[in-house]
Order: structure tokens, then sequence, then C-alpha cells
């Protein structure tokens, strides 16, 4: 059993005469004690689908999904409050921007204790006690006098370790961490990443990490799923997904970052940007923006392929050396 | 070659109230900044955030006046306290800004906002400004009927060429790069590198690129000058810093810098804490507090920038060869 198994969610936005579909029939699966890196441009529906599993997604946003369970328990025939005691206990959320997702009234310690005081209880003093030990896990200098720092007194570095403090507070089994690091400089970045894996190592957690960053990813998953326009494109492991990139998103987004270009002059971009809610491609949706695609590929749409842990969306998916069978 | 700006010893310093009835405290945010930019060359400037490096940029564009050094601008002296000298350097440097979707007016049409920099410099009829206008559109890979469009109908990545149109209406000997790219995702973000390296070969453009992604300084750089806190701390050519950095703070730097090859990774240097305040800054060398090559000589002289092996370097453990090599 996977401590998350999703089956074909999807979100739709807007009205019933003109629907959006913000995420569109992502599976996905997240063992314990595994990091799965989703990575994708903005609007890809990464951070929506995260929001989804976290039930975070309100009206007029519609989700559905043929499995949503976490521990093999359904989470959408649960009720609302039934829900609430999962989320945020076992399913836990770091967000992008740490400096705007901390409330600016509270002191970093009586944000913590809040967390858990709805999941775990306890008495004032247990709870402060609890707090000050997550901000010494998390690597805090100084945590006692930080516990009535107000979030405007923090660095951004800072302001996302409270951010984790707060997310394993209750001992999550899944964290997901959407853009943990996108604000932050590269020193205090590589910081905060290996303090996420060091947790992650420590208490056996299943651990999402949502960015646009391949390099990130490449570092930090075990697992990858590659997204485009609310699609999910490739999965593998990441090793093989970097190495031997399948679908064409997937080889023109390693394409275009410089690394991949040393010694050349100019980069190899990919044209175009994700396309917009009301201008989906028929077919397949990166077909407009694909070097390789044919006329089949603007006509029908294709859908995943492959074995179950090498997943392609494409109907003329890569060989190993980088070209395509059509 | 010709220099085309040569700045020397530039300082800014800012007076900050600490409280009622408190002295003035000075902040040092630039704090001696040397070095030469070549025609058709790029001199990237990387730190993380509070290095100085946007006040650099602000000092260079003539935003803020210098409170010491001085400015040579095709080999010339130029005195910028004189408002004539100023005027007319700033139509030679020019500016683009990291984020633009707040750096173009949503008020005005694309046109107008090319055409600003015109009215206010030059006595050209409203015919011939449009006509250039119109012109530059087409050289970053716009179409004329932009021209009549608004800001919020463009995604990141247009928006980000018509910044670039309007840096370039006034032909500038000199383009400041405030993280141009770093707002927009990877496959747009390859696309506005590799004009910005066209626009360059055309029209010998020299650029500052500020940056604090290296592997993008990596690709685009000819020269690349590291800062910290107000200082350099390594100014080198692309070739040196990349393949021998000696800086302990630059190889923390490189080392913290994601790689998607397991090949191209370097054995991670953990950079403990955070980059200390300017207000305060430590004695001796501003970045002993977080260097593990720390000595008692760091912690109360201040290195002077040395050449060394071909690399201006302020480093005790460097010259002392106290360094292990990489």
């Amino acid at each position: 059993m996977s401590l998350l198994d999703v089956k074909n969610l999807s979100v739709h936005f807007g009205t019933g005469d003109h629907p959006f579909k913000a995420v569109d029939q992502i599976s996905l699966t997240v063992e314990a004690g595994e990091v799965v890196g989703i990575v994708g441009e903005s609007g890809s529906g990464k951070s929506v689908s995260s929001l989804a599993v976290m039930g975070l997604i309100d009206f007029p946003g519609k989700v559905t999904a043929d499995a949503l369970a976490f521990e093999g328990q359904e989470l959408q025939t649960l009720s609302e409050n039934d829900r609430r005691k999962i989320t945020g206990k076992d399913i836990a959320m770091i967000f992008q921007e740490p400096m705007s997702s901390l409330n600016p009234c509270f002191t970093v310690g009586d944000q913590i204790m809040e967390a858990i005081e709805v999941h775990q209880g306890g008495s004032r003093k247990e709870r402060k006690a609890k707090a000050l030990a997550l901000l010494k896990q998390v690597g805090i200098p100084a945590p006692e006098s930080r516990m009535s720092a107000y979030p405007h007194q923090l660095s951004g570095g800072m302001s996302q370790r409270v951010m984790i403090a707060m997310a394993i507070a209750c001992d999550p089994k899944l964290l997901i961490a959407d853009e943990p690091t996108t604000a932050l400089d590269v020193t205090i970045q590589a910081q905060i990443i290996d303090l996420l894996l060091d947790l992650q190592r420590q208490k056996n957690m299943g651990l999402i990490l949502i960015t646009h960053d391949l390099a990130l990813v490449a570092e930090a998953a075990d697992r990858v799923v590659v997204m485009y326009a609310g699609q999910v494109v490739e999965t593998g492991r990441v090793d093989e997904l970097f190495r031997t990139p399948m679908h064409p998103y997937t080889q023109a987004l390693l394409n275009s970052m410089p690394e991949s270009a040393i010694g050349h002059k100019r980069l190899r971009a990919l044209g175009g940007v994700v396309p917009g809610a009301n201008d989906r491609p028929t077919g397949c949706l990166l077909s407009p923006r694909c070097e390789y695609a044919t006329d089949r590929c603007r006509t029908e749409a294709p859908i995943p392929s492959g074995p179950i842990e090498r997943q392609v969306r494409c109907f003329f998916p890569l060989s190993a050396s980088g070209s395509t069978a059509a | 070659m010709t220099a085309v700006l040569q700045a020397t010893d530039l300082k800014k310093h800012y007076a900050v109230t600490q409280g009622f009835l408190k002295p003035k405290a000075s902040v040092k945010a630039l704090d001696g900044v040397s070095f030469t930019l070549h025609a058709a060359k790029t001199l990237a400037v990387v730190g993380e955030s509070g290095c100085g490096k946007s006040t650099l940029a602000k000092l260079l564009t003539l935003i803020e006046t210098p409170t010491e050094g001085g400015l040579h601008f095709d080999g010339e002296f130029k005195d910028v306290h004189q408002p004539a000298v100023v005027k007319s350097l700033r139509r030679q440097i020019q500016i683009i800004f990291q984020n633009p979707y707040g750096s173009l007016n949503p008020r005005k049409k694309i046109g107008s906002i090319l055409e600003e920099p015109l009215i206010i410099n030059t006595d050209l009829s409203a015919a011939e400004r449009k006509e250039k206008a119109l012109e530059m559109l087409q050289k970053v890979g716009l179409r004329p009927e932009h021209y009549s469009r608004y800001p919020h109908m463009f995604s990141g990545g247009q928006r980000q060429r018509i910044a670039i149109a309007r840096g370039l209406m006034l032909n500038p000997k000199v383009l400041i790069a405030d993280e141009p790219v770093s707002a927009l995702d990877v496959s747009v973000q390859a696309q506005v590198l590799n004009l910005l390296m066209d626009l360059q070969e055309e029209l010998k453009l020299a650029y500052i690129f500020i940056s604090h992604d290296l592997s993008i300084v990596e690709h685009i750089a000819d020269e690349v000058l590291v800062m910290y806190l107000g200082k350099v701390v390594e100014y080198a050519d692309k070739e040196t810093l990349f393949t021998a950095p000696k800086h302990p703070y630059t190889r923390a730097l490189l080392s913290s810098t994601p790689r998607i090859h397991p090949e191209q990774r370097i054995e991670r240097i953990q950079l403990k804490g955070e980059m200390p305040s300017p207000i305060d800054p430590p004695t001796g060398c501003a970045f002993h507090t977080r260097c593990q090559f720390v000595n008692d000589r760091c912690k109360q002289e201040t290195p002077e920038l040395i050449t060394t092996d071909g690399a201006q370097i302020a480093c005790h453990a460097v010259q002392e060869a106290r360094l292990p090599y990489l």
C-alpha cells in the first residue's frame, strides 16, 4: 500500500459553459521514505494539484479523482472535520514564500504552538517545550529568544525554517514542499534542502518536492514527475529521466538549461510559452511548441503509456539517442 | 581592446537612524568596488542578497550618486556631481530590471513606453520616433502590431523583451541587466538569454549582468565579480573562476549551485548561518563568521584585493596558501 495514491485527479475552474482544466487526470503515488519531485513551468498545474491533495481548493474550483487515498483511506468521502484531522497532521505542507505565509501579527512561538494545539492538545507548558524543541531541530540559533520573535524580525531563510518547524510539528507522514527555496539565495537554498532531506530520512517521511528548478530535483529527488499544462507528460527515476528523457518537453527543458550548452554560444531554447486557459491547442498540448510534432500530434491527444515506473505521454517517445521513432 | 566603463573604488554609504536621540549609523552598502568593462564583453556580478549588487547597478546608472570613487567612460573621467555629465552618462548606460511585471507602466501602450526615452532625450519628430520604436520591436523579436498594445497583454518573456527594447532606444554602450531572467521560466529564460547574446554581438554592447544563478553566469559572462557585504572578494575571468575558484566564498557558492548531471557536482561546502547585517559588519574579513578556514588574522585584519594566479582575491588564507586545492 502506498502512502499516497492519486488516480486521475482533475481540478476544474471556471463556469459550466467555459470549464478550464487546471489539472488534467494526473496520477501519482508516493511511498514512505521516498522523495518525489514535481517539475514544470508556471501554469503547469504543480501547485494546484498539491493544493487539491491537501483539500485546499475552494469554490468555484472542483476536484474530481478516481482515487485520492492516504494510507489506503479514501480522502474524498471523509467529512470536512475528519479530513482536517489528517491534513495538517499526517499530511503537511510548506509554501513558497515564507515571508507571506507566516502571520505577521503573532510570534513565531505562538504560530508553532497553534499547530500543536489543534492536532495534539496538551498543556501550554508542554506545547511550549515542544515548539522550542522543534525550533532547535530545524537549526534556528538561540531558539529561546526566537520564540517571541515576530516574522518581520526574521530573514527569509529563518522564516522558511520556522515554516518547516510548523509543518513537522505533528510528525507528518507526508510532507509537501511547494517551491520551498525559490525565494532564497543559493547558499541558504542548500541549507534548507539539506535540512528537509535530513528530516525526511530521520522520520522516514514521504516528501513531494515541487519546483521549477530541474537541477534541484536532480540532486534531491528519487523519482520525478514532469508536468506540462496540467498534464503529467513523463515520470521516471531521477537518474534515468535526466540522462535519457523520453518526452520532447523534458528534453527541451533540459536543453534550455545553460548547463547543457557548455561550449556552445546559444542556448537551445524552446519557443513559445505554456498555453493559458483560452488557448489550449487540440491534440497534444505541446504540439505547437514541439519540434517533432506531426499531423497526428495536432489532432489526437496522446495518453500516458509505458511501464508503470516510466510513463510517457507522447506518440513518438524519444529513444536513448534523443531522436523520435517517427 | 577599449575600456568602455571603468569604476575606481566606488563607495556608497547610507545614513540610517537607529532610534530617537541615538547617533546615526552608516551602512556601507558598497565599500570600494573597482572594475573595468570592455566593449562587447559581459561582466557578471554575483553574490547573495544584501551584498550590494543592486546598489552597484544604481550607482552605475546614476540613479544614486556615489559617496566616493570615480567613473571613467570611454577613457574619460566623468564628474558625477555635474548635472550635465550625469545627463549624458545616463543616455549611454541603460538598465533593465528584474521583474518585468513591475517595470512597465500598465497605463501606457508599448509604443509610448518605447518612445518616452526619445521624447526626453532627443528632438526627433513623432513619425521618426515611431519608426525607431517599430525597428526596435523587430530587433527584440516582437511584431509591429504589438506597438499599440498594453503591457498586461504580454507574457513575462515578452515583457522582458519590451524592457530590453526600451533600454536600447537611445543606443547605449553599456546595458546593466539586474537579474533579467530570474522571474522567468526555464524555457523562456533561454529565449531571453539568447536575445541578449545576439544583441551584444550585433550592437557591440557591454553588459553588466547581475545574477545569483551561477549556471547562467557561466554561460553568458566573460569576467566575474564576486561580492560579499559590499566588497569584492574575487574578480577573475570566467574560465579561471569556474575551473579554479579560490576564495572560500566563491567555492561555497559554486558548490551550492544545484547541477543536473552528477559528474558536474562538486562536494558541498555547507556555509553556516547567513550574511551578517551591513549595519554592524564583522571586524577583519567580513566573511570570517562563515568561513571554515578562519584564523586569528582573518578576525582582525581586513584582507586587500591582491592578484594571485590571474585572479584578484581578497583572502588571507589564499595569500598564506592555507587553502586545500580543489
